[in-house]
């Protein structure tokens, strides 16, 4: 019955126009489009645009301490996307990550402030305020998730109103109860020396959540591809009815992809506490949530794009930092066009689709 | 020379996914002529005329309009060349009245604002000179649906269309209803409006067409004289070589007859409180297939979901094998002995941006053989999808190609061969073959044929009367929610008898109605 001859598995030929090198050829295409872009607008804000293009790009490898500076500004971003990426593939449009930073930032310094919780060990110290962190940003990522599973709630409109909600408690509760009175403003206690994340590279900011950064993403990556959870989630998120149809319940996955997201969340920030402020002293919502949205979107979901992404816009936003240290002159915040275009152009389905469809094409007429 | 008004040159559609839903069509349209398309479902009618009212653009070929070639980048385009369409499910505005309908998107102003007065009034000129029997005034919402289709032509009209193209307007009508659209439509014919007419139904076709033209799987079959053809010869050029309506050198008996699936007084009612399904009542030996004939819509797709799991059973028991899963989840019912072959492979049976292994697994990935308490067991997923993709013959590059990228032939193999895989007990195929090649469609027959050999209990629905007659061992007819015949063989059991329960001409007894459950 077989025609063995029919569908012999063949290795296909490399070419631009498989999924893989389009989609790389793409994401090159996008970021020098950007890049282009970027030196236009720095025509019209910089006086001298091109000098100021080349330094944009060069700054962040002129020296150790500035490589360091881009390294140790892609954790938290790098924690951001991969609970963000979470969500993505499991389908949910959930961006309450910005919210879990903010209010498991104020967890985590609840515990690093406070000597009875704390051993004297570096490691542990560290590891109690994380993962404490942690626990409470998927306790609290459960509420969305909760109401998208049983109730079938927008997870959008749910978490971006939980993210305004959980600033306000946190915030409260940072004002009542962390803050110390004689000193003005909103800021905590220092942490306890043995809490905070010990610096690995001297000489530069770069601390040890890099290592737990690299760690969680290979997690991620082990989660999703290689774990029947995993399985469901890429499922789930490709095609809903298809995996209802399939029998897989729905519930139990939601819950848990909000807990695991809501636990990186956690984690992100508490890593981004301990590792490079003295003391808690946000009195905004860090951004750093959205920001994973970017980075998540950039990265296509997938942990390892993800880690790159993180890199990439690290080290776009490193560069104007440094940009703008040095020549106060250029508003660093040009550098968010930049970003929104790279993303736009990644995400945009059509962006180079009529020459896939034209090379196709040619590749056709050229077999007959 | 006879006016044309509208020329097809080798039209050809290739969708992105591979799927050829046109190839190499010629046909003319002459100026004030009724113009049928017929063929089977998923012959390429429907893509041709999107084509033609640019809804859809072709692959290859040209469109000449009045002998010059043209290319409407949209259906806004093709509207103002006056080609209007009435689509089979109608674009109204429930909340506006008819005039407002009719004149939408060309309003006539006054100023900066539409003038009310003037739509009435130009609308009221337009039901007077085609003679429609219709109240400008009144909102869309009360109107009866043969009513909403008048206003679905006047709109054509208003705009000044010279060729109507009508997508199965029939289906919607009573017989009183389509006498008068038919009327209707021959006065157009007769003021020199062309009409495109789609239907299935070779009866009327041949009662209002002038010519008739045939698509069969996406090739033109020639257009032919009304007056010429008969009602047989069309069917053979509509179905082409006739699927093997004989399965039987294929069948053998089972040793296994065991009850597999006995389904009592099953009720639904919808949202609105119409009952959907009415008492229904059969039963499933291992070994045989219960088929399902029927219109679409006479609730075979609630009968499936209630079934599956996919909606919650109102009244009534389901059983499989014995035990009673009635109000059980889908993957406790799958557990139980149930699959599933769904009716929209591209909804429900495949994620089609992902892997075949992956697709391959969705309904068994829990098992030992594919995962362990937390990892999934990459060897043996990939080393069943080469076994399922050389079983059935699933023509692929790489067991990690992106479904998707499968013709729809091979999807639904895809699809097949994992339910398959699950070793059922009680497969449920909803309409297993529809839309794909012969090939594949004859695959899957024998698959199913081969299923029930080896002891499975089937119950195939399908639209297709040929695909019913040529596998049941047993069938059933549902019209208006109920089972309304039900025959223990199907020998001498023809297409048109079957008709006239379809139709709900005729009726059953209760008793023997009742034989279709084993007591």
């Amino acid at each position: 019955m077989t025609n063995k001859e029919e569908n012999v598995v063949t290795k296909r030929k490399f070419s631009w126009t498989n999924d893989g090198p389009f989609e790389f050829l793409r994401i090159v295409a996008s970021v020098l489009v950007a890049l282009v872009i970027t030196f236009i607008v720095l025509c019209f804000v910089a006086p001298e645009p091109v000098d100021t293009f080349i330094k944009l790009l060069t700054y962040p490898v002129k020296s150790k301490l500035y490589f360091g500076y881009v390294l140790v500004k892609m954790v938290p971003l790098c924690f951001a996307g991969l609970a963000t990426a979470l969500y993505f593939r499991t389908g949910l449009f959930n961006l309450s990550t910005e919210g879990v930073f903010y209010i498991s930032g104020v967890v985590c310094t609840y515990f690093a402030i406070n000597e009875t919780f704390m051993t004297g060990n570096g490691f542990l110290d560290s590891a109690i305020c994380i993962i404490a962190a942690g626990i409470f940003g998927g306790l609290i990522a459960l509420i969305p998730g909760y109401l998208k599973a049983k109730f079938n709630a927008d997870e959008m409109v749910i978490s971006l109103m939980l993210n305004n909600i959980l600033f306000g408690i946190g915030y409260w509760f940072v004002l009542n109860h962390l803050a110390i009175s004689g000193i003005t403003g909103t800021a905590s206690a220092d942490f306890i020396a043995s809490a905070k994340l010990s610096n690995i590279i001297p000489k530069t900011q770069v601390h040890s959540g890099i290592i737990l950064a690299l760690i969680m993403v290979i997690l991620v990556y082990i989660l999703m591809f290689k774990t029947k959870l995993g399985y469901s989630i890429r499922m789930t998120g490709s095609n809903k009815s298809f995996a209802r149809y399939s029998g897989m319940g729905a519930f139990g996955l939601f819950m848990a992809v909000h807990f695991l997201a809501g636990f990186i969340g956690g984690m992100g920030s508490s890593v981004e506490l301990l590792g490079l402020y003295r003391k808690f002293n946000w009195s905004t919502l860090p951004g750093l949530g959205f920001t994973g949205a970017l980075i998540a979107n950039i990265g296509k979901n997938h942990p390892l794009g993800v880690l790159l992404a993180s890199f990439g816009i690290s080290y776009l936003r490193a560069g104007a930092q440094l940009l703008a240290n040095s020549n106060p002159v250029i508003d660093i915040s040009m550098i968010s066009i930049v970003e929104v275009i790279v993303t736009l152009l990644i995400s945009s389905q059509y962006f180079l689709r009529k020459w896939r469809d034209k090379q196709l094409l040619k590749e056709e007429q050229k077999n007959g | 020379m006879e006016d044309i008004i509208l020329k097809l040159e080798d039209i050809t559609k290739i969708y992105s996914n591979g799927t050829v839903a046109n190839k190499d069509i010629n046909i003319e349209f002459k100026k004030g002529e009724i113009h049928s398309i017929v063929g089977e479902n998923g012959a390429g009618k429907s893509t041709l005329m999107k084509i033609i009212f640019a809804i859809e653009k072709q692959t290859l070929g040209k469109i000449y309009h009045k002998g010059e070639e043209v290319h409407y980048q949209n259906s806004m385009e093709a509207i103002n060349h006056g080609i209007g369409m009435v689509h089979q499910h109608f674009m109204l505005i429930p909340s506006f009245t008819v005039a407002q309908n009719i004149v939408l998107g060309n309003e006539p102003t006054k100023g900066a604002f539409i003038d009310k007065n003037e739509a009435v009034r130009v609308t009221q000129e337009l039901v007077k000179k085609y003679n429609f029997d219709i109240d400008v005034t009144q909102k869309v919402a009360d109107l009866t649906v043969s009513a909403k289709q008048k206003v679905e032509i006047l709109k054509t009209l208003y705009r000044n269309a010279e060729i109507i193209i009508l997508d199965e307007p029939t289906a919607v009508l009573t017989p009183q209803e389509t006498d008068q659209l038919f009327e209707q439509l021959i006065k157009f014919k007769e003021m020199g409006h062309t009409i495109v007419f789609i239907s299935h139904k070779l009866n009327e076709v041949l009662q209002i067409s002038d010519r008739i033209s045939v698509i069969r799987k996406g090739v033109s079959k020639g257009t032919y004289d009304a007056k010429d053809i008969t009602i047989d010869k069309l069917t053979e050029l509509i179905i082409g070589r006739k699927l093997e309506t004989n399965y039987d050198g294929y069948r053998r008996d089972s040793e296994n007859h065991e009850l597999i699936l006995d389904v009592r007084n099953i009720d639904h009612k919808d949202g609105a409180g119409v009952e959907k399904l009415k008492n229904i009542n059969f039963s499933i030996k291992a070994g045989e297939i219960l088929g399902i004939a029927g219109v679409q819509g006479n609730g075979q797709e609630e009968l499936i979901k209630t079934l599956t799991g996919l909606m919650p059973i109102q009244n009534g028991k389901i059983s499989i094998c014995g035990n009673d899963v009635s109000n059980m989840s889908i993957s406790q019912k799958r557990k139980a002995g149930m699959s599933y072959i769904p009716e929209d492979r591209m909804v429900d049976g495949c994620a089609a941006k992902e892997s075949i292994q992956d697709n391959l697994i969705s309904t068994t990935y829990e098992r030992d053989k594919f995962s362990g308490k937390f990892f999934i067991k990459a060897k043996s997923i990939k080393n069943n999808a080469l076994e399922l993709i050389d079983r059935f013959s699933i023509k692929t590059m790489s067991e990690k190609e992106k479904v998707g990228a499968l013709s729809g032939g091979n999807i639904q193999k895809v699809v097949v061969a994992r339910e398959w895989s699950t070793d059922p007990k009680l497969m449920i195929a909803e309409q297993p073959t529809r839309g794909i090649d012969i090939g594949s469609a004859d695959y899957i027959h024998k698959e199913l044929i081969e299923m029930r050999n080896n002891g499975k209990g089937i119950l195939l629905v399908s639209a297709d009367l040929n695909e019913v007659l040529a596998l049941s061992d047993r069938l059933v007819v549902m019209e208006q929610g109920e089972i309304v015949a039900y025959f223990d063989s199907l020998k001498g059991v023809t297409e048109s008898e079957l008709g006239l329960y379809m139709l709900g001409v005729k009726r059953q007894s209760e008793e023997e109605i009742r034989r279709a459950c084993y007591d």
